[in-house]
């Protein structure tokens, strides 16, 4: 049963600057089934259309053509959106509340009723490891704990399907490999995981699906036995689907005798 | 109602602990006292204290209403903090009503704080309370709910801070100005100017309904039927304002 | 459900509409504030200060402004030698930007009608009328208006029996105590004089506190005078 259906989905992006009318498609023609308790990766170039494709799904973003629908409801719809967590690529946070005080908030508009509130918010805080830390606001954490608050009030209230756009990008090895923990652990609990990234051997590990963004559109999607037993098969994949956007070229600094592996 | 309450919450401990408020807190305070200093040029000093004291108060209220109102939603647009807001439960409207909300009650702290310091330097002045005080406050307050929800209007179909900013003083003087321009649209011979005039007449706020303070010295003042009808009209107006908002920002994308 | 959505915001809106243009019919109706058009404001060369003072809705406050440089413009002379050519044109001012500034009234056309190098009771009584039409309901006005007649009249002892009438009300200002104060001595009346000297002695206007304490002196030498002219 598909929990995420995309059909046909396109996303232009039209700007107007002094009469001037400017088109750039962020998705094209985007068709997409995500199963109940897959985990999904999108993988993709820089503007390929990874996060518009995450934005159309929580309605952020309406599609031009096509429709997207979470739980048999089209997006945006405030009853499913109780039933996603989402973590953006970086800690869009407000600096003037303290860590207990932001997920207090995303608490009570997650829907969580007021007698379980603090005590899922301590839980969750304990979990993520920052209870010593809660009360200080959110201006004095450092990066790490940035993203600790942001993957605490994707879970706070025990989402179904859990969304989270490059949850990895710019993550040291430790905190790489709890994000990979974390993956793993809502797979056993029968969660819906998608998640975009550029870290193809992270996403090889724990994903059951993947599908490359050219862009815009959805070039090719890999089960995983496909690439289970082999590696470096997605890599192959990806650099065989992927193409650069015309605009820029690839960077040369390559070492001498291997000119020839890079010009083709 | 839990999320607009939350929502409202969230506002008001952003704008309490936001330092541009403290700093047009504290210059409200200064011009308070200021207000004592050129009071002592005057004989009546107690009518000087007490005009130049709630003018003062009105003033900082409209600066604080429209520096917030307008890096309301801006703001969290260009830090990006309401991608997590709205990617959670939360109705459109509910957002937009918690924020506006929020913010008024902030100005209201505000406000009050400046109060309690005029009606000390007052007393101490001499002056012993009179109803119109109170009256006079909340006319004000009225005033600046209404200003609140126009700016809020204003910054959801401009780009820029400026721009709105600059659009919401705009609406402030023709609130003012509304009467005198009714005045000479009658006055007009040509049929553009007249519609025009009439437009704005009825469209644009009328502040100077609001101005409770200069007309209370009046032969005649407003009945208690009038400020019902104000009270309505403060409601009404701020109602349209704020569902024009929420028209507008259900139409945003992120 | 969106489309459903859209119709009940739609009918909130348009009961909004109805109440807005409903309760401003009503206000219009029932009572609007009244100032003098802009056309009419006496502003010379202190234009910019006075519209933008009123255009930002701080009529009461640009009219204090304009009260302090009235103030200053009526003290600069200390013996009051000067014949205050601009007094009426600066109360103007300051009156059609507030109408209802009750005391510019008072304290101008005290000094315009009894200031002896004044001597305008006629601008005097002009401020007066147009006090009357803004504040009808104003009696002092009235008051001020009839002992200025009676002083053109030369009826001074109804003149004194107002303005003894207008020096009870809290918000009369000092100077017309002063002046009443000055017509009692003049009219060697110094008992009624020393009275209203030591009523100002107890007020809040500075000003006024150093000039009774200056009059009690001399008005207790006066007396003195007069009990010995008296015994001799």
């Amino acid at each position: 049963m598909s929990i995420i259906s995309i059909k046909n989905a396109t996303k232009k992006y039209r700007r107007q600057h002094l009469g001037r009318v400017t088109e750039t498609t962020g998705v094209s023609g985007l068709n997409l089934e995500i199963n109940k308790g897959e985990t999904f990766g999108l993988i993709g170039l820089n503007g390929s259309g990874k996060t518009t494709t995450i934005k159309l799904i929580l309605g952020l973003l309406y599609p031009t053509e096509g429709e997207i629908e979470v739980l048999g409801k089209p997006m945006p719809d405030t009853e499913v959106l109780g039933k996603v967590g989402y973590l953006p690529e970086a800690a869009y946070l407000n600096k003037y509340l303290s860590g207990k005080e932001t997920l207090e908030l995303f608490s009570t508009i997650s829907g969580i009723p007021r007698n379980m509130r603090n005590e899922m918010v301590n839980n969750i805080l304990e979990k993520v490891g920052m209870a010593q830390v809660m009360h200080k606001r959110v201006s004095d954490y450092s990066k790490g704990m940035l993203q600790r608050i942001s993957i605490a009030q994707a879970l706070v209230h025990n989402p179904e399907i859990l969304i989270f756009d490059e949850p990895i990008t710019g993550l040291d090895p430790l905190a790489l490999k709890e994000i990979r923990q974390l993956i793993n652990w809502l797979k056993t609990r029968g969660r819906t995981v998608f998640f975009s990234s550029h870290n193809i051997s992270e996403v090889e590990r724990v994903c059951d699906r993947i599908g490359i963004l050219v862009n815009g559109r959805l070039e090719r999607l890999i089960d995983k036995s496909e690439w289970q037993n082999h590696e470096g098969k997605i890599e192959e994949i990806f650099v065989s689907t992927v193409k650069r956007s015309e605009k820029i070229g690839p960077i040369r600094f390559v070492p001498e005798g291997h000119e020839e592996a890079v010009n083709g | 109602m839990d999320n607009i309450t939350a929502i409202l919450a969230y506002t008001i401990k952003q704008h309490l602990r936001h330092k541009i408020y403290l700093v047009v807190f504290l210059f409200g305070l200064v011009l308070i006292t200021g207000a004592l200093v050129i009071s002592s040029l005057s004989t009546g000093r107690v009518r000087m204290l007490l005009n130049l004291g709630l003018s003062s108060i009105e003033f900082l209220a409209l600066i604080t209403i429209i520096f917030t109102t307008v890096n309301l939603i801006l703001e969290e647009l260009e830090s990006r903090t309401i991608y997590l807001m709205l990617a959670h439960p939360l109705k459109r409207w509910q957002y937009i009503l918690g924020r506006f909300s929020g913010t008024v009650i902030s100005v209201l702290f505000g406000m009050l704080s400046m109060v309690i310091l005029h009606l000390a330097l007052l007393f101490m002045a001499g002056w012993h309370w009179q109803n119109y005080y109170a009256i006079a406050m909340l006319c004000s307050f009225g005033k600046i709910i209404v200003m609140s929800a126009i700016t809020l209007l204003i910054s959801l179909f401009t780009t820029s801070a400026a721009t709105a900013m600059s659009f919401s003083a705009l609406v402030w003087i023709l609130g003012h100005f509304s009467e005198e321009l009714n005045y000479l649209g009658e006055k007009s011979a040509n049929i553009i100017v007249k519609s025009v005039v009439w437009a704005i007449y009825n469209i644009a706020p009328n502040f100077s309904y609001f101005n409770y303070r200069d007309f209370w010295a009046a032969a005649q003042v407003p009945s208690a039927a009038w400020f019902g009808w104000m009270i309505i009209y403060t409601f009404s107006y701020t109602g349209i304002c704020l569902i024009l908002s929420n028209f507008l920002f259900s139409q945003k994308e992120f | 459900m969106r489309k459903g959505k859209n119709i009940y915001m739609g009918i909130i809106f348009t009961f909004c509409m109805v109440l807005l243009f409903l309760s401003q019919h009503k206000i219009r109706l029932s009572w609007q504030p009244s100032y003098p058009h802009f056309n009419e404001l006496i502003t010379e060369q202190n234009g910019l200060q006075d519209i933008s003072g009123i255009l930002m809705g701080f009529r009461c406050a640009t009219a204090d402004i304009a009260w302090v440089q009235l103030i200053q413009y009526s003290a600069t002379d200390e013996d009051y030698s000067s014949t205050m050519d601009l007094l009426k044109p600066l109360t103007l001012r300051v009156v059609r930007i507030d109408p209802y500034f009750h005391e510019a009234y008072l304290f101008s056309s005290g000094i315009l009608a009894w200031f002896k190098n004044v001597n305008r009771p006629d601008e005097a009584i002009e401020l007066l009328q147009e006090g009357i039409r803004n504040n009808p309901k104003y009696w002092q006005l009235r008051l001020y208006l009839s002992a200025i007649v009676y002083k053109k009249a030369a009826k001074y002892s109804e003149m004194a029996a107002l303005l003894e009438e207008a020096i009870q009300y809290p918000d009369c200002p000092s100077i017309i105590k002063g002046i009443l104060a000055n017509y009692y001595k003049s009219s060697r009346e110094y008992g009624k004089a020393i009275d209203i000297w030591e009523n100002l002695l107890t007020s809040n206007d500075l000003e006024y506190k150093d000039r009774a304490r200056e009059q009690l002196l001399i008005l207790e030498n006066l007396t003195k005078g007069k009990i010995n002219g008296a015994n001799d």
